[in-house]
């Protein structure tokens, strides 16, 4: 009956109108803007596929983004390594040095991507703190090669993205009633298997919200690779940024803009679909 | 939760090793961003670390550079504007998003958080195709715009979280002890929403002022601060850049640290 | 603050009020006068339609069908802020960014008073709850009680000719309740208006009211004065919610006015037996008395064996459940005097209750 009431309640004033400032500056500056994407790949000027085909034409698309979905995926299996221990440890620390590692976690997170791929620089490059110190130490001769490698990549990649992990894995731990956790040690589980069976099962909503979200953030990534990978280590963003800032083709990084969406869409989809499987086959 | 309400599987040796990892952690998330603040403070035209002698040297040659200040100042004033309009219109709509019931809602709650959760690079090129077409590259209320959707995420997720635990009854009470619908929007709501507010106007801020791809695809010829860092990155690595990363943390800190701050106290007040 | 201040309560009227939420009527067709300066409880179990009718007197909640009057006007088209009311919520709702003055200076601030009769007149109010040193501190920093009489002061810090009460002392533990019982006692003898009270707990009903409306589904169950309410149960749902009472069915035994009760397999008369066919009669613990050995029943009282079942002893007073020899489980109680000394299970009594002391119940 209350529940009847607030309803009454609330829907005695509307406050529909309220939406319409963001319905608008969305449907206008986001909607329909990616709308204008997939006409503008499929007309040049009436309708075509050529852009699509010249993807399939040359082999150096694909393969780059096969290397993207890798990239991606493997950055994403990374963070969810490394961060859900962290975010465990976060969750379950006292709760007054949890505000303060909590910050200390937030600032890279806030901290300018460009500045965060820019101090890999200066922590990897030739001229770097790592060579230089190697270097003063008398352990090599000469800077070694650290900067614009593969690895690299991945270093800066996991080092961005990994705070988004421990923060939706923790937002999902702190509320997990730990009274459930004790039942099912009282009722026989060893540690290890009450953790198994119960807390991780529990968490897992915030590992696949996190992983869906860096493996999307990932997929788009243009800057870190540009700045500290080899020129082997380009991702599609790389293509569609220089479709845009030098070649000017919109209709080819329309197509490689939809490919990108695509294969991301692809690949959340199918996450889901196991995560799903293995949740409602779970019991068995 | 309380550190007693440990589940138990952690033994001593246990804790050990978590704390030292997650410390481990925290240099790996860290030690980039705090060597470049020393670093910054280097006498030598190449990086150092340690630097051989301190020196503002770099400090002075961001501040001497016409066009990096330029490009500074741009930054800084669009994400005021930005972080304005992104947290009255992320308030209002979280003020919406709570007071109707429709179908679908949820469906929209999912379209105004999807510019977060989208690959960059597409919202950039797809607002590049639609101002090609407006021919309105280089407007700087383009890229307000723009930016004001991609920041637009933040306030209506925080002042949500915060309504979401907005005693209802209180609007109530105020308006049987007298008040109007509007007095008590003014008196109750709006100082009770006040320290979410301020945090998403914090955070709106810095979406701005740190995009980069948006602003490389639109701005045209005129730089904001992260356009003119990306463009001497890919040319030339000079160390004001270093300077330029030092006062940009220390920025950051500052600012985070504050509307984090004013987040917990936003939340923590709303659950007595 | 002293009576002078006050104005006297009004009067509140509904006139076959109704209310429906889609398909599900809360209210059918209620009314009620209440008359000027009364404390009346409106008494029932959740959905009973309590709250949605205070929820209509303070405006939240328009009524579907019928009309609310109070000192005789319609207030049907005034939005709350306008009805000149005052209201206690069940989770204090003290607006947590102001301190407690603030607080009992809203209303005063909404209509526009005075800065000096602000002060003036939060001070008094502050007083008459006993917070008068507590006017700087924030909600968070009083206690449980003290919150609640701020919320007090603040709902008649205006002079409002009607207070409503919704469920005022719910959020707060036993002991505390009490007392804020006490105190409530205080406040409507110092101020004169008229307070409507909501409530599920039938002691607080009893303890506080003039007169008390039971209500159950939507609808007026029974109205009457506290010792009313209780020594004479209109019906089956007043004798089984207020109070503990046992419910002993009849069947007629062909003469107007004489039953057997079934479960004791005696007779039962009643010459006052007039409107509906009873059903049933309640008669409380407290009335039945266990008969010792070798004492004689009381003239004309119903005596019945049974043995003992189960024991809940409070200290002051023993509670026992009975088994009769149909099976069926009695109430009663004893009051413990020196000389009485706790049963134990399956011990064999007698017990015995006066005719006069139990009540006919029509169904419900």
């Amino acid at each position: 009956m209350m529940m009847n009431e607030q309803k009454q309640a609330r829907s005695e004033g509307s406050a529909f109108w309220l939406l319409v400032p963001a319905i608008l500056l969305l449907i206008g500056l986001f909607g329909y803007p990616l709308l204008k994407v997939l006409i503008t790949s499929i007309l040049d000027p009436g309708f075509t596929l050529a852009h699509y085909l010249r993807i399939l034409d040359r082999p150096i698309y694909l393969t780059v983004l096969a290397r993207t979905v890798e990239v991606s995926l493997i950055v994403t299996a990374l963070c969810f390594l490394l961060g859900y221990p962290a975010a465990y440890y976060l969750a379950h620390c006292p709760p007054r040095l949890r505000t303060y590692l909590f910050l200390l976690i937030l600032l890279p997170m806030w901290t300018s991507l460009l500045i965060r791929s820019y101090s890999w620089i200066v922590v990897l490059g030739k001229n770097g703190v790592i060579n230089l110190g190697l270097i003063q130490l008398g352990l090599i001769a000469e800077p070694l090669q650290m900067l614009y490698t593969t690895g690299t990549v991945y270093l800066a990649m996991v080092q961005i993205l990994l705070p988004i992990m421990i923060l939706t894995c923790y937002g999902v731990m702190i509320k997990i009633d730990q009274g459930l956790v004790r039942a099912a040690r009282v009722l026989g589980a060893s540690a290890w298997r009450a953790f198994a069976t119960v807390y991780f099962p529990l968490s897992l909503a915030g590992v696949s919200t996190g992983a869906v979200i860096i493996f999307i953030l990932a997929m788009g990534f243009f800057v870190t690779p540009a700045l500290v990978g080899s020129r082997q280590d380009i991702m599609l963003g790389n293509l569609i940024e220089t479709q845009i800032n030098q070649a000017v083709n919109l209709g080819f990084a329309s197509a490689l803009g939809l490919l990108l969406l695509a294969a991301t869409i692809a690949v959340v989809m199918l996450f889901r679909a196991v995560m799903r499987w293995r949740f409602s086959h779970a019991s068995v | 939760m309380h550190p007693s309400d440990d589940p138990g599987w952690a033994g001593k040796g246990w804790s050990m090793a978590f704390t030292a990892y997650f410390i481990l952690l925290l240099i790996y998330l860290l030690l980039p961003l705090l060597i470049v603040i020393p670093v910054s403070f280097g006498e030598d035209q190449w990086l150092q670390f340690p630097p051989t002698s301190l020196s503002l040297r770099w400090y002075r040659s961001y501040f001497s550079d016409p066009g990096f200040i330029a490009a500074t100042f741009t930054s800084f004033w669009i994400a005021c504007v930005v972080s304005a309009l992104a947290t009255v219109i992320g308030t209002v709509t979280a003020l919406g998003l709570s007071r109707t019931r429709f179908r679908g809602k949820s469906l929209l709650y999912g379209f105004i958080i999807a510019p977060m959760v989208i690959p960059i690079i597409i919202f950039a090129l797809a607002l590049f195709i639609l101002f090609n077409q407006l021919k309105m590259t280089g407007s700087v209320a383009g890229l307000i715009l723009a930016h004001v959707v991609l920041a637009l995420p933040f306030p209506v997720l925080i002042v949500s979280a915060a309504l979401e635990q907005f005693d209802t009854t209180l609007e109530r009470a105020g308006r049987i002890l007298g008040a109007t619908p509007l007095r008590v929007f003014l008196h109750i709501t709006l100082p009770y929403l006040a320290p979410a507010a301020l945090a998403s106007a914090i955070f709106s801020f810095f979406v701005s002022f740190d995009e980069l791809v948006i602003a490389l695809f639109i701005t045209g010829r005129w730089d904001t601060l992260p356009k003119r860092i990306w463009s001497d990155l890919r040319l030339e690595i000079d160390p004001t850049i270093a300077a330029v990363a030092a006062i940009l943390i220390a920025i950051t800190l500052i600012g985070i640290t504050a509307g984090e701050l004013l987040r917990r106290w936003a939340m923590a007040r709303a659950a007595n | 603050m002293r009576k002078a201040d006050i104005q006297t309560g009004a009067t509140v009227d509904f006139q076959a009020v109704g209310r429906s939420f889609g398909k599900l009527d809360v209210l059918k067709d209620f009314s009620l006068a209440i008359a000027a300066g009364e404390f009346l409880t409106l008494l029932g179990p959740s959905g009973s339609g309590k709250t949605t009718a205070l929820n209509m007197i303070a405006g939240f909640l328009q009524p579907t069908s019928g009309d609310i009057l109070i000192d005789g006007k319609s207030i049907a088209s005034l939005p709350p802020e306008r009805r000149n009311v005052g209201m206690v919520f069940q989770n204090y709702s003290l607006f947590p960014h102001m301190n407690v003055f603030d607080n009992v200076a809203f209303p005063l601030k909404m209509r526009r008073a005075s800065a000096q009769l602000i002060k003036e007149k939060v001070e008094k109010a502050l007083e008459l709850v006993h917070l008068a040193d507590y006017a700087a501190r924030m909600p968070t920093q009083i206690s449980g009680g003290q919150r609640q009489r701020v919320a007090f002061a603040r709902a008649i810090v205006f002079a409002p000719r009607v207070l409503l009460m919704d469920e005022p002392l719910g959020a707060l533990d036993l002991k505390l309740r009490e007392h804020m019982q006490l105190e409530i006692k205080r406040y409507r003898d110092e101020i004169g208006c008229t307070m409507i009270y909501v409530t599920h707990d039938q002691g607080e009903a009893l303890t506080l009211s003039d007169r008390i409306v039971v209500m159950n589904n939507g609808r007026i169950v029974q109205i009457g004065g506290p010792e009313e309410i209780y020594d004479r149960p209109a019906n089956r749902f007043s004798a089984e919610f207020i109070g503990e009472n046992n419910i002993l069915r009849l069947q007629p035994n062909g003469k107007a006015g004489h039953w057997v009760i079934e479960e004791l397999k005696q007779p039962f008369a009643s010459p006052a037996a007039a409107g509906p066919a009873p059903q049933a009669l309640s008669i409380r613990p407290e009335k039945i008395a266990r008969l010792k050995a070798g004492e004689a029943r009381g003239p004309g009282s119903i005596a019945f064996d049974a043995t003992i079942a189960e024991i809940l002893f409070f200290g002051d007073v023993i509670k026992y459940s009975a088994r009769l020899a149909d099976g069926a489980l009695i109430k009663f109680k004893e009051h413990r005097a020196a000389a009485t000394s706790v049963m134990r299970v399956d011990q064999s009594v007698t017990l015995a209750f006066a005719p006069g002391d139990a009540v006919l119940l029509a169904d419900e």
